[in-house]
């Protein structure tokens, strides 16, 4: 898995509107947000959450413009992660990883690795909680 | 002497008030410890009715799901808080399939006058009634438009557990929650309705799964407030911890 080469943020496309939810006037990203994606199968049985790494400035913009970003994005530190990682109930459950598409240098995934969906929820509000900024869909 | 008046001191004879209930349902009756000539009473019909508490004012509690429900939450607040002189009248329905949050629309006659209350304090039985359903019903509308039944009929059952859970809460307690949201993944592969209390520094959630084993509780906070995180089987929650772990994060 090609975790070195990834920056220190990662963004979260806010795809459903369901992902997002005003609270005591501020936008907070809700749990589903970061549930993975369990129809791809991985060689190591992990779920992937798909991601883009903040490697700049135009990541953010980048980000919006795609499909999966309807409803904004999700800036969550990588700091997030390995703390969450650290955490005895879901300790090693996870890892992250740069997996360049067609046509996005930036992409990758949060795994979540041998854990039940259970943990997976938990975890997903873990990292919801993470989260240190949220982006507007552009036009708005 | 009014009807009213009437039917109050009537009441006020616990013979009587057998009388009127009827020996099929469940009642529950408490001596005013303040005032050796009050008692006060609630009673529910058979299980699986819905019914609905309407106030002296007229004011309606919607979303009472269960008429035993409602004698729980006058009992409760009998013990607790004062309440008013006057009498309450719970009606009853009988359960329509699914559409537990539906307005009453055939009233069995038969069950209509089942509850009342004799004291001398100002109430507070309707204002707590008020809160939660304040903060149950963005949960209740919010499943009403998901497309998944079983998984709606299975979020409705959580619901009312924690309508349980939070009549035994005092009111100071249960105004330091926001409304509970209910949220639907129609992912394929990842079919659930997570109903959830969001803060900007902790959360707690309940997954309702296609698979009930998978069903889960959790909750989780972030590093301003103790890093924390739990979870488990929905079917071995304790509602009412749950429920007390996030109003002291409020504290």
């Amino acid at each position: 898995m090609e975790t070195n080469n990834c920056s220190d943020n990662c963004v979260r496309g806010i795809r459903k509107p369901e992902w997002i939810e005003r609270v005591e006037e501020r936008e907070i990203v809700t749990s589903l947000a970061f549930i993975p994606d369990y129809n791809i199968v991985r060689n190591d049985r992990g779920y992937e959450t798909s991601v883009n790494w903040q490697d700049n400035d135009r990541v953010i913009e980048f980000t919006l413009k795609q499909p999966t970003s309807q409803h904004g994005a999700a800036l969550l530190p990588r700091k997030a992660i390995d703390e969450a990682n650290k955490l005895p109930m879901s300790r090693d459950c996870l890892a992250y990883e740069r997996k360049i598409l067609n046509g996005n240098p930036y992409h990758g995934n949060i795994v979540f690795l041998k854990c039940s969906r259970s943990i997976v929820k938990m975890i997903a509000g873990t990292l919801a909680l993470g989260v240190i900024q949220i982006f507007q869909p552009q036009g708005k | 002497m009014s009807a009213q008046s009437r039917h109050v001191n009537q009441m006020k004879d616990l013979n009587g008030l057998v009388s009127i209930l009827g020996p099929s349902r469940a009642t529950a009756i408490e001596p005013n410890s303040d005032n050796n000539n009050c008692f006060t009473f609630a009673s529910c019909g058979i299980d699986g009715e819905s019914g609905t508490w309407f106030g002296p004012s007229g004011l309606t509690l919607e979303n009472m799901i269960s008429a035993r429900r409602g004698a729980s939450v006058v009992v409760d607040a009998l013990r607790s808080e004062a309440m008013p002189p006057g009498f309450y009248v719970l009606k009853t329905q009988l359960q329509s399939g699914t559409s537990l949050e539906a307005q009453p629309t055939k009233v069995h006659s038969r069950l209509s006058i089942v509850a009342g209350v004799v004291s001398t304090e100002p109430i507070d039985l309707l204002e707590k009634s008020r809160r939660i359903n304040a903060i149950l019903n963005p949960a209740i509308q919010g499943i009403k438009s998901f497309s998944n039944h079983r998984l709606i009929h299975d979020a409705k059952a959580i619901i009312d557990k924690l309508y349980e859970a939070l009549t035994e809460f005092d009111l100071n307690s249960i105004n330091k929650l926001m409304p509970l949201k209910a949220y639907e993944n129609s992912e394929d592969m990842d079919e659930c309705i997570l109903l959830e209390w969001i803060y900007p520094h902790w959360r707690i959630g309940f997954s309702i799964e296609e698979d009930k084993e998978d069903s889960s509780w959790f909750l989780v906070s972030d590093a301003k407030a103790g890093s924390m995180q739990a979870a488990g089987a929905l079917s071995l929650a304790d509602f009412k911890w749950i429920i007390d772990w996030g109003i002291r994060r409020n504290r």
